[in-house]
């Protein structure tokens, strides 16, 4: 069957001629079948036709000796072309991929599924090396050795010759019939195991919660229906599968006898030679063994194929972006302005529409509103993540589409609510922002954000492991450890963006206290919900329904009584009553 | 010495394990032995076809005199047809026993999780036993399929080729022994045993490249800020150059065990020609013999090459055999008292001189706790002191040393752990969401509760209003490819569960970690108000959060005890 896939073509670019040098190479090692089965041959049947002192025994041995080693380094230096294509594949894919993925914004990952574009750039390209140095050779070979080997033997039984070659050409087709049923249930297999595989790992994330409330027997027992399903459905594509390979061994050595038997007649008839007739017998089998290996790494191609769509998903999608230098249409703010800025994430529902905010340099400006009035939005927006609809944001003076992202973050950086640490050491986590950083100016950022003394106390201090994704840190000395990165990055605006949602009360403290700091240096654009953190800022924003219907700073804000002095007093009678309504300690 | 560091790396021998996938593989034998059979016969066929061609030829030839063309044909065409069928049989039937027994293992690999729970999660990161669970039990599916049937024949093939052998000459027995047991067994064992340290360097380099790139998409945000991108494209062109190093090792391993042993069949068929050459100076007659025998003999590695092409993969086989026994063969924490006896209340907990130790480290010595109806108990000290444990105890995760623990009057160890864990509810860190509808997630500890009781239960943790502004209301999928819900809602979820469930002791393991001081004080208003007069256990380094609490209990150096002043 033919699998010919336009991405995995394309992406052969740079190794392609490798993979036409294996084929080349499948072919050297068929020689040295072919020579090998006519040496043997002809000494056989000279030894019936001469007697044992007539024949050439040297020359022949000689001659099937030499063909022994051509297939034995023929099959060596296969594995070291495979090895030389599958090595190039590897870096190039891979790098293509993960440059791409670098690009993709947060709704693209959470699209396509984190663990499936993780797996398409690991395990997919894995993969399809096999399509590359196995697949598209043995369909090169599997053409070119039957006719190979046909023109071996047409000088010793032409009509044998014909019969083989001819079924050696129809048979792989012939297969189609079982085709359709097989990629049909192929679907249902991929269905039934991702849905094996995802009950899995929740199976063992909910464990503790699953045993816990005792619904740890209903949980094996729908795993093992999920399991059984899945065997089921590959059992029935074995079946057509061997279905298919059954028949197609049916017809080859059914040909083989049927070639012998010409050769039978021949032989009565005189019209050939012992020899010939032996040889015939001995290069029939080798006639289809190409077709047999092909059948048996058909499914490397499938799954090399299924990948190459997972990872083509990844390719396509559009990265990007917009940089006109053109549009430096300047104005004179000094500071960050949106101006009438409206956004959507799907081109139909407005999430943003028609925002003016302005955000003078050295100024702590805040963001309020209820969750889904577009706070995040606008942080999207001020990174360059997303790029407005319509209206426009400029930065001192210039406009955000006249700078590419990667500039722009060297001028606004941002703490988000659960920063990322990389496995590594705290100096390499601290390093990514300023990588000339020496130790002493990371202590004293560490000093910053109140972590300077217990990184000192450790004692590999800055080469402290932090573990798997910083596993070892708690929620409170994570959010620190993003703070140092943004003063270490010396941006002038820095966006903190729930910063504080997941610590506690005393990491809370000191963070803000770090806030409140900072703030005298660079320009501050602060989210939060919880409105007394942001209670100083030198004016507050409301946002609601992805407008902005109040600003001012927080006094003038209470004496509007709008949304934002409801809030306020609701979240204050609320911390007071858990106070108040609490019971003694001790 | 390089062979001890090697054997110490892997804690099964290559015998031990094929002892165990073959009882594993027991399960399944009526089609494995019809599998085993067919490709016996489908071999055996394969040898017909060349030996029973080649007397057919001679036969044509005239130069043999025992049976006649008509009759050598015949048989060559049912030993042509029986390939086919033979093919098909033995494909067909040592699939059906492998998927089998694959489902089967699975499941039962979930078992042993479930008994190692959840000791195995903290010691094991979920994608690490998923894949066990998923690929590598797959990967097993070679040895149920492809391996034991060619093991038979690549016994009974040769012994065939030696009798007819045997009839020709005796020398060409002695000439074949060597020759199979090269190819057969010392090639392919040889070649298992080189390739065991190459598969699991693969897999761990392949492990660690996996990890950076999962690391450069969770914190593609992270990565994107700081430009960090080209950093980290330098560093995946690196892992994948390592990887590559060590594939071209793999690829060495996996061309020389293919390549030598057909090297070596084909130098076996050149020394027959010797003796044929030599034979048939000596004794023209038996030229007919020989030559039928030389084609038998190249058939007849034919099992070779199909156990030859599985020994690349049974390396990772067996070592993927080996992670699932690693797992499947530790001892389960606790084993539940034979005739045990059903706890019917939870209205007390105490701890009588409790000892317990994990790994080599105590965790608690003769540890005393009373906690009375209606109690608010608040366990506070430094992380990793045992304050988790605490709890884990008293859901029985573990056993204590020595000691005893009973809740409701009677000794946990002596009760079902059902009947235990029903009458406790746990609220953790992060309550785990489903993917399932809202209404299944609540009421997971009480399946069959009405659609009614559950919106109550929703509506005393608080949680009824955002529900119902849901796009399906209760009937709303959750999970990773359902909605998601905010921190804060998700602990109103798990103490959605807890009321549903209505125990007698509710136990919570850092409830508020993950949440700021606005959510940490709506949770606690509604666990002041909703559980008023059950026990409720409640583990945290918050101070804030244990503000209801009217017991509070210090964890420190291997012992528990009450604390005034929580300052």
């Amino acid at each position: 069957m033919l699998h010919i896939n336009k991405t995995l073509i394309r992406m052969s670019k740079g190794f392609r001629g490798w993979i036409f040098v294996i084929a080349a190479l499948k072919i050297a090692v068929l020689v040295g079948i072919t020579m090998f089965a006519n040496a043997i041959g002809t000494i056989l049947g000279q030894l019936y036709e001469r007697g044992a002192g007539d024949v050439d025994f040297t020359t022949l041995i000689a001659r099937s000796f030499i063909a022994s080693v051509i297939m034995l380094v023929g099959e060596l230096l296969i594995g070291e072309v495979e090895h030389i294509c599958t090595a190039k594949a590897r870096v190039s894919i891979r790098s293509e991929i993960f440059s791409k993925l670098l690009e993709l914004d947060v709704k693209d990952v959470s699209r396509i599924g984190a663990t499936n574009t993780i797996n398409s750039s690991v395990d997919g390209v894995e993969l399809i090396q096999m399509y590359y140095n196995r697949y598209i050779p043995g369909l090169i070979y599997s053409v070119a050795a039957p006719i190979y080997t046909f023109f071996a033997l047409m000088n010793k039984c032409l009509p044998a010759a014909i019969l083989l070659l001819v079924v050696s050409l129809v048979v792989t087709p012939l297969n189609n019939i079982f085709r359709n049923k097989i990629d049909k249930l192929k679907s249902d297999y991929w269905t039934g195991m991702n849905n094996l595989s995802s009950y899995y790992v929740e199976g063992i994330k909910g464990m503790t919660t699953t045993e816990v409330y005792n619904r740890g027997d209903d949980r094996e027992a729908e795993l093992n229906k999920r399991a059984n399903f899945v065997s089921r459905i590959i059992i029935r594509i074995m079946q057509l599968n061997f279905s298919s390979i059954g028949l197609s061994e049916l017809i080859m050595n059914l040909s083989i006898f049927a070639a012998v038997a010409i050769c039978g007649g021949q032989l009565l008839a005189g019209s050939i030679a012992l020899p010939s007739a032996l040889t015939v017998l001995m290069l029939s089998f080798g006639f289809f063994g190409s077709i047999r290996h092909l059948q048996w790494i058909e499914h490397e191609a499938i799954q090399g194929i299924a990948a190459a769509g997972k990872i083509a998903e990844v390719l396509d999608v559009d990265t990007k972006r917009e940089i006109s230098p053109d549009r430096s249409k300047k104005n004179d703010f000094a500071g960050i302005s949106l101006e009438n800025v409206t956004f959507s994430y799907d081109n139909e529902n407005d999430i943003l529409k028609g925002v003016d905010i302005q955000i003078p340099q050295n100024a702590t400006v805040a963001l309020a509103g209820e969750s889904g009035c577009g706070k995040s939005t606008v942080v999207n927006m001020l990174l360059r993540f997303y790029d407005t609809k319509t209206g426009r944001i400029t930065i001192d003076g210039r406009d955000y589409m006249s700078i590419a992202p990667e500039d722009l973050r060297k001028e606004i950086i941002m703490v988000p609510q659960q920063v990322y640490i990389f496995s590594g050491n705290i100096r390499d986590n601290l390093l990514m922002a300023d990588d000339s950083a020496g130790d002493e100016k990371l202590l004293s950022v560490l000093d910053q954000v109140k972590l300077g003394d217990w990184v000192r106390s450790l004692s590999e201090g800055l080469d402290t492991n932090v573990g798997d994704a910083g596993s070892k840190l708690s929620g409170g000395q994570r959010q620190k450890i993003g703070i140092a990165r943004a003063i270490l990055s010396d941006a002038p605006y820095i966006v903190f963006d729930e910063s504080t949602s997941s610590v506690d009360e005393d990491s809370e403290r000191e963070i803000w206290e770090c806030i409140k700091g900072l703030g005298k240096t660079r320009t501050l654009i602060i989210i939060s919900h919880r409105l007394s953190t942001i209670r100083n800022a030198d004016c507050i924003y409301v946002l609601e329904d992805g407008k902005v219907t109040e600003k001012g700073d927080h006094n003038t804000l209470m004496k509007n009584n709008g949304i934002y002095s409801r809030l306020v007093t609701q979240q204050n009678e609320l911390e007071e009553s858990a106070v108040l309504g609490g019971g003694q300690v001790g | 010495m390089a062979e001890a560091v090697a054997k110490k790396k892997h804690k099964y021998g290559l015998k031990e394990i094929s002892k165990r996938l073959l009882e594993i593989s027991k399960g399944q034998k009526g089609f494995i032995a019809f599998a085993t059979v067919a490709s016996i016969v489908g071999n055996l066929s394969q040898m017909g076809l060349m030996g029973f061609g080649a007397a057919f030829i001679l036969s044509c030839a005239g130069k043999l005199d025992a049976g006649s063309p008509v009759a050598w044909g015949i048989v060559m065409a049912i030993c042509a047809v029986l390939i086919g069928v033979m093919r098909y049989i033995e494909g067909f039937a040592s699939h059906v026993a492998a998927y089998n027994l694959l489902a089967g293992m699975r499941t039962r690999f979930f078992n042993s999780l479930r008994k190692l729970s959840p000791a195995i999660m903290t010691e094991k990161e979920t994608g690490d036993i998923v894949s066990i669970a998923i690929g590598d039990i797959d990967t097993i599916e070679s040895f149920f399929a492809h391996t034991i049937g060619p093991m038979f024949t690549v016994i009974i093939l040769p012994v065939a080729a030696l009798i007819i052998a045997g009839f020709v000459h005796p020398v060409y027995v002695l000439t074949l022994i060597p020759i199979y047991l090269i190819t057969s067994v010392i090639i392919p064992l040889a070649g298992m045993k080189a390739g065991r340290n190459i598969g699991s360097a693969y897999r761990k380099s392949l492990g660690g490249l996996k990890s950076f790139i999962l690391e450069s998409v969770f914190g593609l945000k992270d990565v994107q800020i700081y430009g960090q991108g080209k950093v980290r494209s330098r560093e995946v062109v690196e892992k994948s150059n390592a990887l590559n190093k060590i594939d071209h090792k793999k690829t060495i391993h996996r061309q020389l065990i293919s390549a030598l042993p057909t090297f070596f069949v084909y130098m076996a068929r050149i020394m027959i020609i010797f003796l044929v050459f030599a034979l048939v100076i000596r004794d023209p007659a038996k030229i007919n013999g020989v030559i039928v025998l030389s084609f038998v003999v190249s058939a007849s590695f034919s099992s070779t090459q199909s156990l030859i092409s599985v020994v690349s993969s049974l390396t990772d086989t067996f070592a993927a055999a080996e992670r699932v026994f690693d797992i499947t063969d530790r001892e389960p924490a606790v084993v539940e008292k034979e005739g045990a006896d059903v706890l019917t209340n939870g209205k007390e907990v105490t701890w009588q001189d409790v000892c317990f130790s994990y790994g080599d480290k105590d965790i608690f010595k003769n540890v005393n706790v009373d906690i009375a109806p209606g109690d608010k108990v608040g366990i506070v000290g430094e992380s990793g002191i045992g304050k988790s444990t605490f709890l884990r105890l008293l859901l029985r995760f573990w056993d204590p040393d020595s000691g005893s623990i009973k809740v409701g009057g009677k000794m946990i160890k002596d009760v079902s752990l059902k009947s235990l864990r029903d009458n406790i509810a746990m609220v953790e860190q992060t309550a785990f969401v489903y993917e399932a509808t809202v209404a299944e997630n609540i009421a997971i500890g009480v399946p069959e509760a009405s659609i009614d009781d559950i919106k109550t239960a929703a509506k005393r943790a608080g949680i009824s209003n955002v529900i119902e502004r849901l796009p399906k209301g209760y009937e709303t999928q959750l999970g990773e490819y359902g909605i998601n819900l905010s921190g804060g809602e998700v602990q109103r979820l798990g103490i959605a569960r807890a009321l549903l469930k209505n125990p007698d002791i509710i136990v919570m393991d850092e409830p508020t970690s993950n949440l700021d001081v606005f959510n940490e004080k709506q949770i606690i208003r509604t666990l002041q108000e909703e559980f008023r007069d059950k026990i409720i256990i409640i583990v945290s380094h918050r101070r804030s959060t244990l503000t209801f609490c009217n017991k509070i209990f210090r964890v420190v150096e291997k012992n528990i005890s009450p604390v005034a002043d929580l300052k």
